[in-house]
């Protein structure tokens, strides 16, 4: 039984990858015997588990298997030269055994769809460069009385186009009750393409939509291929053999997997166990020591490379322009740190977002999702601080939402960015066009990061002084959305409001608004005001490909202006779960994009249905659901065995003021008054009439970003308390 | 079976607005193929395109399939060909459908400024006239003005058909010589784009076009007869349809499945019923084969079959027991067109019927928990092709009442601890019990009571406990769901009295249609028809203070009624939602705002309760 499990793999990958000769019939029949007489556990259950009937499906067994190589190849004519390019082949299979035990399961499995082939392959005079796969598949059914039927793959409906032809076949005398085994082989062979560990990983979440009873993961790496992996948050650890060939196997075998849940204000990569295996080709010019360097190590390298005047990303347009904007180099010793750290920041966020390369015209403020590298951002930004003698260290470290920075065998990217030396630090992120000088994001917030002092020796050396930082955690009162709310019941429709809400919010509360509100035109103008920059049409007419675009543009502009009132309809929608009437005066106050300003600031006036109830000769007012929507916890969530990942400390603040009819008097006032403080945060609410008007403020601030499961209960009074208020109403009596 | 109805082009992302066809030239020949010694027709369509803002984005997308060719593609901007012009050929995915072979040959046009012109030439030959069946005059941009010319050879017999024709389309006709052919030239201004809408009518409905109903042929002493009448159309199907069937195996299935039963009724109810709940649909759409049923036994050895193919098997059951079945085809309410136009445009679905004791039943098992003598709203109505030997039957589905469907819940409730307890049972019947046991199928069995608990506690505050549920697999019978509930919204007390909203689902109450924007009528899925009835228990200390009015919206087409009325020591209300006519027109949006603003004026009210001392 051993002997086969080791030969069995070698087998496939010929018959996979090697047996070039064979046509795709004779390599899917090969594939099918090996596949079907590999054991792996769990492929022989025939029923599950007693007591696991209730679930809608359970995954006896499953099956993943890579197997990765890599040489190189003599060809003519390869992108446009000779030489040697290299080949990598390979092939992954996957199969399943699962018992069916709903519709909802049935429908589920019952097609499957597969990219069949694949080619392409480039052509290059009379050489080429192959890119092709292949995929196979096999389907058994095991039904209820016993017997096996193996589905006719020739029942497949083929969609063919040129050389990608796709799959799909609707399985066969499938019902409620079988158990369906499968499995899709695929052959992959590419040629001189560039390889990496990012476009090769392979993550197992250790949790499944269906209980999963017994895994086996199987990898196999050619001995030129160094290969990183990790078992993150408990996850068993693979086990690592070489075989004769000093190929690289990784193994695991895991049993019992539970079945995953969603759960709010999490973080899987810190909290539910995983296993990712990456690997990449040690190719000529680097030696496999580089490329087995820790990721940590090898970002550091890599930036150090950057630092190089031969191999490197120095561009000093931001200083130039900062010491421009001062009035030269001499005038800029005289301004203050901040400022000048300020104006550069700026700078670098007008440089490369108000940049228009003649291609990308949309307008929309889809262009506010775009990100920016920032390892490349950063170490440009650096150097210029080098330049302009200004210290500060180089920073890396994890997202919150990602395996922790000194999370073992850690094998993701890292962010990158600057910690400017001063009275006190300043923090730089290189991100996006909402990011402000000295924010830290708040994935970033309380994370340890690396600390790298650059020491240029001269311009082909800089070498970095490593050390260790934790990050500021934050706090409630910089991260805050605060609103302020006129309330009348319309005169026409007393059962309709109508609303004028400003809303103010900054830290990273502001951000996902402020990208959905701002039009890239309006952000243009004011990144440009604030370096003084030269006017669009300027900029647009020093670049051969724009400068006859000017009206194309402006046309841009002016298509996503068309889009401003939907902005402000549907960010309306998302808040109070209806869409908007009657919209009207909707404007942005403040851009929020200025570090010295820097709340996002928008107002809008609108009517809204369903607040107001009547009541004979009386108005029942929803008071509590004028401050939006409130997070409701049922009962599964009331308990938590699980830590609890927010994106930071915050504070929602809300001022409601509501016009109270003449002749009205308000009633359940008491009822909006509610107080609760924890060490997790606060909450509380406050009504009064003041005059002819009800004035409700209420505030909500989670004081931090991270919580242990123990503390839950602390968490789930304050959003009880919101929920509950949400439900509040207050009743307007006609009194004469 | 849907391939001929009307493939309109239709597009993932917006059409851009900024896009306008000047001129569009579209040319159809019906030609002889002396290699084939067919009629084939050859549709040669030219468009020219101006860029009315900057960065306009055309996206050309010709249709075609395994029997039709595209014969030719260009395409020129500001006179010339674009730098790497390469049209694209490929499948045509349709939403529902699992496989069919619809392709697409599609190009984008980019102008990027304004005033920039360009031309699209696609010419096509379908091989067989019969499935050349419709063209559009609408494209999805604007219009300035469109040509279309048919010449059709004396040779040939063929009606044109005009439909959803304005007073801006002109037609002449001339004869020309050369081609001893009759030219029909139909001429068109200002066209609005085509507008994807959801709920909205099928495009036969919608868009002005010919449809093309060719009869016959005789060219060189070679005659070939179409659809001349709908007994060729009939014949035709007949002749796709034959398809060698296992019927030992069919009928060792229908004798299992009805083993015991000795009531007719009851096996046709039980063949009906397990192809219903046994046989996945899974739609296939392929050249001919779009019209050929899959075998029986076939169907049933795999467990899954298109419409036609789950007609197949039920009609091959209940022959296979002695019944009198027939295989059945039928245009959906997608489709404007009747069988008075002979045409493969015309249906687009599969039944069966059987004919028990001179009554016509219907049975349709694609639609999964659709009981037996009740038909669902896209076929109610219909005309109905049966097949019958060498001849047919015409027939009609019945256009049954909204009194089919039924969604009714009633809940006795009684105010305890300032929340109203109490008891909730529900009933629901034809497409209301169709919907609700698809949704309830839908869940993952883990889930199911949780999920089914959420739903019927209409509000997170609310809580439903000791649900119970007649048989859920059974269709036959009324789905019925009894539980007890307490609820937390709805209810608020001030000074001792309470105010109590009678009706928390409060159906349509936000059901605007934008009036503004919306170019199509509003068709909703089926007759809804929902009644809510609640029994308010009053404490023995309370009083009724106030009951909301009562509300009566009555029209031929939908009817709203809520009532309050107090006896005794109980307060009732009653709220009907009867749909006689699910089609909201246009015409009618803005009565249908007002009547749902009254509607929902109605559910924002509530009664109360005073103390009476």
């Amino acid at each position: 039984m051993k002997k086969t499990l080791l030969i069995t793999p070698l087998l496939l990958v010929q018959c996979l990858a090697f047996g070039q000769k064979l046509s795709y019939q004779q390599k899917a029949e090969e594939i099918k015997k090996q596949v079907w007489a590999t054991p792996a556990p769990g492929f022989e259950l025939k029923e599950a588990p007693a007591g696991m009937n209730s679930e809608s499906a359970v995954v006896l067994a499953r099956y993943f298997d890579l197997q990765r190589t890599k040489g190189s190849r003599f060809k003519w004519g390869a992108s446009g030269g000779t030489g040697n390019v290299a080949r990598t082949d390979k092939t992954t299979i996957f199969r399943e055994r699962v018992k069916l035990n709903d519709k909802s399961s049935l429908e589920e499995f019952s097609t499957i769809e597969y990219q069949k082939r694949l080619d392409n392959t480039s052509h290059f005079g009379v050489s080429k460069l192959r890119n092709t796969a292949e995929t196979f598949i096999g389907i058994k059914i095991l039904k209820s009385d016993g017997k096996t039927i193996e589905v006719d793959i020739d029942e497949q409906v083929l969609l063919k186009d040129k050389k990608d032809e796709a799959g799909k076949i609707a399985v066969s005398n499938l019902s409620v009750g079988d158990i369906i085994d499968y499995y899709i082989a695929t052959s992959e062979i590419t040629e001189g393409y560039a390889d990496n560990y990012d476009d090769n990983n392979y993550v197992f979440f250790l949790k499944d939509e269906y209980p999963v009873l017994n895994y086996k993961i199987h990898f196999r790496y050619g001995p030129n291929i160094v290969v990183r992996q990790m078992s993150g948050n408990g996850a068993p650890e693979l086990k690592i053999t070489t075989n004769s060939d000093k190929d690289h196997i990784l193994t695991a075998q895991l049993s019992n997997l539970p079945k995953h849940k969603g759960l709010i204000w999490s973080s899987p990569y810190r909290q539910f166990p995983y296993i990712s295996v990456s690997g990449t080709f040690v190719g000529k010019g680097s030696t496999r020591e580089e490329s087995t360097l820790p990721v940590v190590d090898a970002h550091i390298e890599t930036l150090k490379n950057m630092y190089d005047a031969r191999t490197g990303v120095a561009d000093p347009e931001i200083s130039t322009k900062v010491k421009d904007y001062f009035g030269g180099a001499k005038q800029l010793k005289a301004v203050p740190l901040d400022s000048v750290i300020c104006k550069l920041y700026d700078t670098w966020k007008h440089s490369l977002f108000c940049f228009y390369d003649g291609e990308e015209m949309d307008m929309s403020n889809a262009r506010n999702s775009r990100t920016a590298k920032s390892l490349y951002n950063a170490a440009v930004f650096s150097q210029n601080l080098i330049d302009l003698k200004i210290d500060h260290d180089v920073l890396l470290a994890a997202s919150r939402f990602s395996p922790a920075l000194d999370a073992k065998k850690r094998d993701t990217p890292l962010e990158t960015f600057i910690r400017v030396k001063g009275a006190k630090p300043i923090y730089l992120f290189f991100n996006s066009v909402t990011g402000l000088y000295n924010e830290i994001p708040h994935m970033f917030l309380g994370e340890k990061a690396i600390v790298l002092k650059p020491d240029r020796k001269n311009k082909f050396e800089t070498n970095f002084t490593k050390s260790e930082t934790v990050l500021p955690a934050g706090s409630s009162d910089e991260n805050t959305l605060s609103e302020v709310l006129h309330v009348s019941l319309l005169n026409e429709a007393p059962q309709k409001v109508k609303i004028t809400r400003t809303s103010k919010q900054r830290g990273f509360l502001r951000s996902d608004v402020q990208a959905h509100l701002l039009l890239m035109e309006d952000i243009d103008r004011e990144l440009t005001a604030l370096v003084k920059g030269k006017p669009l049409q300027t900029r647009l007419s020093k670049n051969y490909i724009t400068k006859k675009m000017v009206d194309d543009y402006q046309a841009a502009f002016e298509k996503a202006r068309l889009d401003e009132k939907n902005n402000f309809s549907s960010e309306i929608k998302e808040h109070f779960d209806q869409e908007p009437q009657q919209l009207s005066n909707y404007k942005i106050l403040n851009s929020g994009l200025k570090a010295s300003a820097p709340e996002f600031e928008y107002t809008a006036t609108f009517v809204l249905d369903n607040f107001v109830k009547k009541a004979g000769n009386n108005y029942i007012v929803e008071a509590g659901k004028l401050a939006g929507s409130f997070l409701k916890l049922d009962d599964e969530s009331r308990t938590r065995t699980v830590d609890v990942y927010m994106s930071g400390p915050r504070t929602f603040q809300y001022a409601i003021n509501l016009a109270v009819p003449k002749g009205y008097r308000v009633k359940g006032l008491e009822d909006l008054n509610a107080e609760k403080k924890n060490k997790t945060g606060a909450f509380s609410s406050r009504a009064a009439v003041e005059g002819e008007t009800l004035r409700i403020t209420i505030s909500r601030s989670y004081t931090n970003y991270f919580e242990k499961a123990a503390d839950w209960p602390l968490l789930a009074e304050l959003i009880e308390e919101g929920s509950a208020l949400g439900l509040k109403k207050v009743l307007l009596e006609k009194v004469n | 079976m849907i391939a001929f109805v009307a493939v309109i082009k239709s597009f993932a992302v917006e059409p851009d607005s900024s896009v306008l066809i000047t001129s569009a030239v579209t040319e159809i020949k019906f030609e002889w193929n002396g290699k084939t010694s067919q009629v084939k027709v050859r549709q040669k369509e030219v468009l020219n395109y101006l860029a009315e803002g900057y960065n306009a984005n055309i996206q050309v997308a010709e249709f075609y399939d395994n029997d039709t060719e595209i014969d030719q593609v260009s395409c020129t901007v500001n006179g010339y060909k674009p730098l790497g012009f390469s049209p694209q050929y490929s499948h045509h995915s349709i939403d529902g459908i699992f496989y069919s072979d619809a392709r697409v040959c599609h190009f984008p046009i980019v102008l990027k400024e304004k005033g920039n012109k360009a031309t699209s030439t696609i010419v096509k030959t379908t091989e067989d006239p019969r499935y050349f069946c419709n063209l559009y005059f609408t494209e999805p941009y604007r219009i300035q003005s469109r040509e279309i010319r048919v010449s059709v050879p004396r040779w040939m017999k063929l009606d044109i058909k005009e439909l959803n024709f304005g007073p801006n389309i002109f037609k002449t006709v001339r004869y020309d010589k050369r081609d001893d052919a009759d030219v029909f030239t139909y001429q068109v201004s200002n066209l609005a784009p085509q507008k994807a809408e959801p709920e909205s009518p099928g495009p036969t409905y919608l868009y002005p076009h010919l449809l093309f109903l060719p009869k016959s042929a005789s060219y060189n002493g070679t005659s070939i007869t179409y659809f001349n009448t709908l007994a060729d159309q009939y014949a035709w199907y007949k002749a796709v349809a034959v398809n060698g069937e296992n019927r030992e195996a069919v009928k060792a299935k229908a004798l299992e499945l009805t083993q015991g039963l000795s009531d007719d009724l009851q096996k046709i109810k039980k063949i009906f019923y397990w192809v219903q709940d046994n046989v996945r649909y899974i739609a296939f759409e392929d050249g001919i084969a779009g019209f050929r049923p899959d075998k029986a036994d076939e169907v049933l050895r795999k467990k899954y079959g298109d419409c036609k193919g789950m007609a197949n098997l039920t009609k091959n059951l209940l022959v296979a027991l002695g019944f009198d079945a027939r295989l059945c085809w039928i245009g959906t309410n997608h489709i404007a067109y009747d069988y008075s136009t002979p045409s493969l445009a015309v249906d687009n679905h599969m039944i069966c019927a059987v004919n028990y004791k001179g009554k016509q039943y219907f049975l349709d098992a694609t639609e999964t928990y659709l009981p037996f003598n009740e038909y669902a709203e896209r076929i109610q109505g219909r005309q109905v092709l049966i097949e019958d030997g060498e001849k047919y039957i015409l027939s009609k589905i019945p256009a049954t009442s909204v009194s089919q469907n039924l969604d009714y819940e009633k809940r006795l409730l009684n105010l305890q601890a300032a929340a109203l307890q109490g008891t909730a049972q529900h009933s629901y019947k034809g497409e209301e019990k169709e919907y609700m046991l698809s949704r309830i199928n839908a869940l993952k069995k883990s889930d199911y009571e949780n999920s089914l608990m959420k739903y019927l506690s209409s509000g997170e505050e609310n809580t439903v406990k000791n649900v119970t549920t007649s048989d859920l697999n059974n269709y036959d019978e009324e789905l019925s769901i009894r539980y007890n509930v307490v609820q937390k919204s709805g209810i608020s007390s001030f000074d001792k009295e309470y105010y109590v909203e009678m009706d928390l689902r409060k159906e349509f109450g936000n059901f605007q249609i934008d009036e503004a924007s919306r170019r199509h009528d509003y068709w909703l899925p089926y007759k809804f028809n929902i009644e809510r009835e609640t029994e308010l228990k009053i404490p023995s200390d309370y009083t009724v203070g106030s009951l909301p009015q009562d509300l009566s919206i009555r029209n031929a087409n939908y009817e709203f009624k809520i009532s309050y009325r107090q006896e005794g020591d109980k307060v009732f209300y009653k709220k009907t939602l009867r749909f006689q006519n699910p089609r909201i027109q246009r015409a009618q949006f803005a009565q249908w705002n007002a009547d749902i603003k009254k509607l929902n004026t109605a559910y924002n009210e509530t009664v109360i309760l005073k103390p009476k001392s």
